[in-house]
This record gives structure tokens, C-alpha cells and sequence, in this order.
């Protein structure tokens, strides 16, 4: 130390304390001011969004009562047209399907077009198919019938009325490929029909109802449902053989290709 | 009285006590430069750098509840969609019901008295009808009345007769006698296209399930179409006649006095 002269002192101690000084500085302060920099760029950002909350609370309120204006729109329509059928319950929704399809719809039309009697009904009779037999499938938001074509005869005027007429019908009823052919007042005209109906409820809440599986298909395999009877009934080859009863193979050979099944799984014992 | 100081100690030990002081000096300067950088950064940065963290955090906090309404109002407005596609599809439908038929309409009302139909059929654009009509200038009359109708942006006609007899001849419809043997004239085949097609609207999509149903027996109603010159013959009222009452106005007035329907 006693050898060091006071310049040199100088200079070591300017050196060391602009080496921990840059060193300070970008070590510490320069990081630290570049997260201060961060966190208020994303303060800001984020204050800019969140001061729009009165903005997106108004646009929430509109989309709010725009939802409602569609939903009371499209109300009027489900009351005036659409079947009550709840998609949200399986069971429930099968049983208004079917009897929506058997007991109602095709009636109801059959009836709508028999009213008319400003027309003469030259061929009009309707048919709907079956409704499906799992209850699962039953659970569609648009169901599309096409129950027939019709034609009538009568007077340009009543024909065209009587075309009109089924926006008045108590179901969504397309009428396409009207035409008129003949004289009047013996015009004939012709047309097809198309039912559209639209269930409610949410889906997403319906149960499945479990359908029988293979095996299970195998018991009732007598039926003939039974295409796929023929699989399970192979399985459940044991128990009927060692009864001794009714041979699978005699039931199923009502069913034709089941049949095939059966007696596969006889000749396995 | 003054005093005079002598120092007389030797040099060396005043220039130790001088480098003494440059050392603790310099010392001091180097503590200084490093405290001030610690206090300037743990004194002011740090404070600082947590508080607007937990700014940026709060910021942050009332951002994702406003992105949260957001999301709830596109969920919502989502709803909307399918209400209205329902909404527009049995308005659609609606129309579809009454817009053949007020075609036809309109056709009536555009076609010259003296020109009979047989069959009227919309297909897409295509609107064809079997007319039938007495002489070779109502044919002129009946299409430049038929060409004014608004629904209708161009017409053709086929199957005009060629001589000998043009104006005389007696014909039934394609392929077929006149049950009056005393009727006189000739049938056409008109080919128009409609300004607005006639598409039968369809479920918006999304919408599943469909069954089938009963068809046949329409289609099996054209030969009976055609079965229209023994109507014809019968001389009864022509499906032309009563809609075409008002016919020669109406064309005139759609477009400013353009073709007469009158003789």
C-alpha cells in the first residue's frame, strides 16, 4: 500500500467504481427497468380493455334482448306449427314422436284437406312412416315427413286458394311442383307435400336409453331383429342347448338371415 | 504575537499520511457509487416495479372479467343464429306456398282471352304451358301480352303450324285428336323464364332426421294433363277465361301501354 502513489490510488478507485457501477447498472437497473417498462405496458393494455366493461356490459344487454326478439320470433312459429316434442327426455320424446307420426300429423292432414271443399279431392291420401324403434333416435331437432302428393280438381281460383290454404295448416307444410293441367272449372291441379317439424328442449340433457346388445339380442333372436341376433345367438348357444328347448334355429327361421345364425351355433354343439 | 511552525519531521511520514487520505477517499467514492446504485435500486426500482405489478395484475383481473362478458355475449349471440335460420326458413316456406300460385295468377292475367291453357307447370325458371290458340295473329297478341308480365323476362314459343291451312288447321295437343271435330286452331307450347326462380326452400342446416314417406301417383297425373284438348273440345269454360278477364288492362298498364290485349 505504502508503495502505491496517490494517482495510482486514484485510478484503481475510478476503475472499481465504474466497473461496480456498469456492472450495478446492467446487472440491476437495467433489468429492473425493463420489467418496470413491462409491467406497465401490460397495465395499460390491460386497463384499456378492462375500461371497456361499460361498452361490453351494453353489447351483452343487446345481444341479451336480441336473443330474446329471436326467441319470442321464432316462439309464435313453434306454437302455430311445431309438434310438442321435448328432445331433453328420451322417453318423453319417443313417446310424442310416435304419436305424433301415428296418431296426429297424418289425421290432422287428412282432415285439413278433406275441409276443403272448394276443391274436389281427386287423390290426397297421406302416409307417414314408423317412428323409430330406438328411443335414442328420436331425439333430432328437425324431423322432415313427405306424406304424399295430392291433386284436386276445381276452378283456377279455388285450386290456387286451395294451395294457399295450407299456411293456414296447424303444421309447417311445403307445397312443391304445383301444377295445373285442364280446363277450368275441371282444372286439375297436383302438388307434393313436405312436413317440417322441429322439436325443443336441449338433447344434451337427454339420457340414452341402453339398447340390447349382441347378446342380449341373441334371446330374442325368435324375432328375426335378429341379423345380429345371429352373433350373439352363438354365445348364448349354451344355455338353450342344455335346456332343450326351443332351438334357436326354429325360431330365427322366420327371420331369414337370423336363421343362418342359429342353426350356426347348433351345429356347435 | 505569531507563532511559527516548524515541521520537522521527515518528508515521507507527511506524504503516508496524504496517501492515507487518497486511500480512504477513494474507498469512500467506490461505497458511494455502490450504495447509490443499491438504494437507487432496491430504494426506488423494486417499490416500483412491485407496484405496478400488482397494478398490472389488478388491470389484468378487471380485463378477463371484461373478456368473460365478452365471451358470454358471443356465446350469446350465438343463440341467435339458429333462431333466426328457423325463423327465416318457415317465412321461406310461407312464401314458396303462395308464390307458384301467384304466378299462375299473374299468368292468367297476362295472357290474351282468346288463348287457352291446357297445363301449367314452374320447374326452377321454367315456366311451360300448353296453350291453344285459334288463328296466327292471336298468337301475336297473346305473346306480346304474356311478355309483359312482370314475373317474366323472356318467352318462346314452339309448334307454330307451317302452311298449307296455318290459320285453319285443326289439331289437338301434341299427340292427341280435338274431341270438337268443328275446332279450329292450334296448339302451342310456350317456354318462359321467370325473373325469380322458383326454389323450394330447405332446412337450415344443423337440422337432422328425416323419414321417408309416401310418393308415387303424381308423377302418374300427367297423362291426365295432357288429357286436356277433350276438355278443350268440350267448349266449357277455358281455364284462360275467367283469369283473363282483366287482361288486356293489367298488360297495359304494367308496362306504360305496351301491348294490347284487346282485338
Amino acid at each position: 500500500m505504502s508503495k502505491l502513489t496517490r494517482p495510482q490510488i486514484f485510478i484503481i478507485g475510478g476503475v472499481t467504481a465504474l466497473v461496480f457501477g456498469l456492472g450495478g447498472y446492467f446487472g440491476l437497473i437495467d433489468p429492473a427497468q425493463k420489467q418496470l417498462d413491462t409491467e406497465r405496458t401490460r397495465r395499460d393494455t390491460r386497463r384499456t380493455k378492462a375500461d371497456e366493461r361499460s361498452t361490453v356490459e351494453r353489447k351483452k344487454k343487446d345481444a341479451e334482448k336480441q336473443v330474446a326478439q329471436a326467441k319470442a320470433d321464432w316462439n309464435v312459429y313453434e306454437r302455430r306449427y311445431m309438434p310438442d316434442i321435448d328432445v331433453s327426455n328420451t322417453y318423453s320424446a319417443w313417446q310424442d314422436l310416435i304419436n305424433e307420426q301415428v296418431r296426429v300429423l297424418g289425421p290432422k292432414m287428412q282432415k285439413f284437406l278433406d275441409s276443403d271443399k272448394s276443391v274436389t279431392k281427386l287423390q290426397g291420401s297421406f302416409a307417414l312412416p314408423a317412428a323409430p324403434s330406438d328411443p335414442n333416435a328420436s331425439l333430432n331437432e328437425l324431423y322432415v315427413f313427405t306424406p304424399g302428393g295430392v291433386q284436386v280438381q276445381g276452378t283456377f281460383k279455388n285450386i290456387l286458394s286451395h294451395v294457399e290454404r295450407w299456411n293456414r295448416f296447424d303444421r309447417l307444410v311445403l307445397v312443391s311442383g304445383l301444377t295445373l293441367s285442364g280446363n277450368s272449372p275441371n282444372l286439375v291441379g297436383q302438388y307434393n307435400l313436405q312436413v317440417f317439424e322441429y322439436t325443443h328442449g336441449d338433447r344434451t340433457k337427454a339420457v340414452a336409453i341402453p339398447q340390447a346388445s349382441g347378446g342380449g339380442a341373441g334371446g330374442a333372436g325368435g324375432f328375426g331383429g335378429g341379423m345380429m341376433g345371429g352373433a350373439g345367438s352363438m354365445m348364448g348357444g349354451a344355455g338353450m342347448r342344455g335346456g332343450g328347448g326351443p332351438q334357436m334355429g326354429g325360431m330365427a327361421g322366420a327371420g331369414a338371415p337370423a336363421g343362418g345364425g342359429g342353426s350356426t351355433m347348433k351345429g356347435g354343439e | 504575537m505569531s507563532v511559527l511552525r516548524i515541521n520537522l519531521m521527515p518528508a515521507y511520514i507527511a506524504e503516508q499520511r496524504k496517501t492515507k487520505a487518497a486511500v480512504v477517499g477513494t474507498v469512500a467514492g467506490v461505497v458511494a457509487v455502490i450504495g447509490g446504485l443499491l438504494g437507487y435500486q432496491f430504494g426506488y426500482l423494486v417499490p416500483s416495479v412491485n407496484t405496478m405489478i400488482e397494478e398490472a395484475n389488478a388491470a389484468d383481473a378487471d380485463a378477463k372479467a371484461v373478456e368473460a362478458i365478452e365471451a358470454e355475449t358471443t356465446t350469446t349471440l350465438s343463440l341467435i343464429k339458429p333462431l333466426q335460420d328457423k325463423v327465416n326458413f318457415v317465412k321461406s316456406v310461407q312464401f314458396h306456398n303462395v308464390l307458384v300460385p301467384q304466378i299462375y295468377r299473374n299468368v292468367a292475367k297476362y295472357t290474351y282471352r282468346k288463348v287457352e291453357y291446357s297445363s301449367m307447370a314452374v320447374n326452377g325458371d321454367a315456366l311451360s304451358i300448353n296453350a291453344y290458340v285459334q288463328n296466327l295473329s292471336d298468337v301475336g297478341k297473346f305473346y306480346l301480352t304474356l311478355f309483359a308480365n312482370p314475373d317474366i323476362k323472356s318467352v318462346s314459343i314452339s309448334a307454330l303450324p307451317g302452311w298449307p291451312n296455318a290459320s285453319t288447321q285443326t289439331v289437338g295437343l301434341p299427340g292427341e285428336a280435338p274431341l270438337d271435330p268443328n275446332a279450329s286452331g292450334f296448339p302451342l307450347q310456350v317456354s318462359a323464364n321467370l325473373v325469380m326462380p322458383v326454389v323450394a326452400p330447405a332446412p337450415p342446416s344443423g337440422g337432422g332426421g328425416a323419414a321417408g314417406g309416401a310418393f308415387g301417383g303424381m308423377m302418374g297425373g300427367s297423362g291426365s294433363m295432357m288429357g286436356g284438348a277433350g276438355m278443350r273440345g268440350g267448349g266449357g269454360p277455358r281455364m284462360g277465361a275467367p283469369m283473363a278477364g282483366g287482361g288486356g288492362g293489367a298488360a297495359a298498364g304494367s308496362k306504360g301501354g305496351g301491348p294490347q290485349a284487346v282485338d
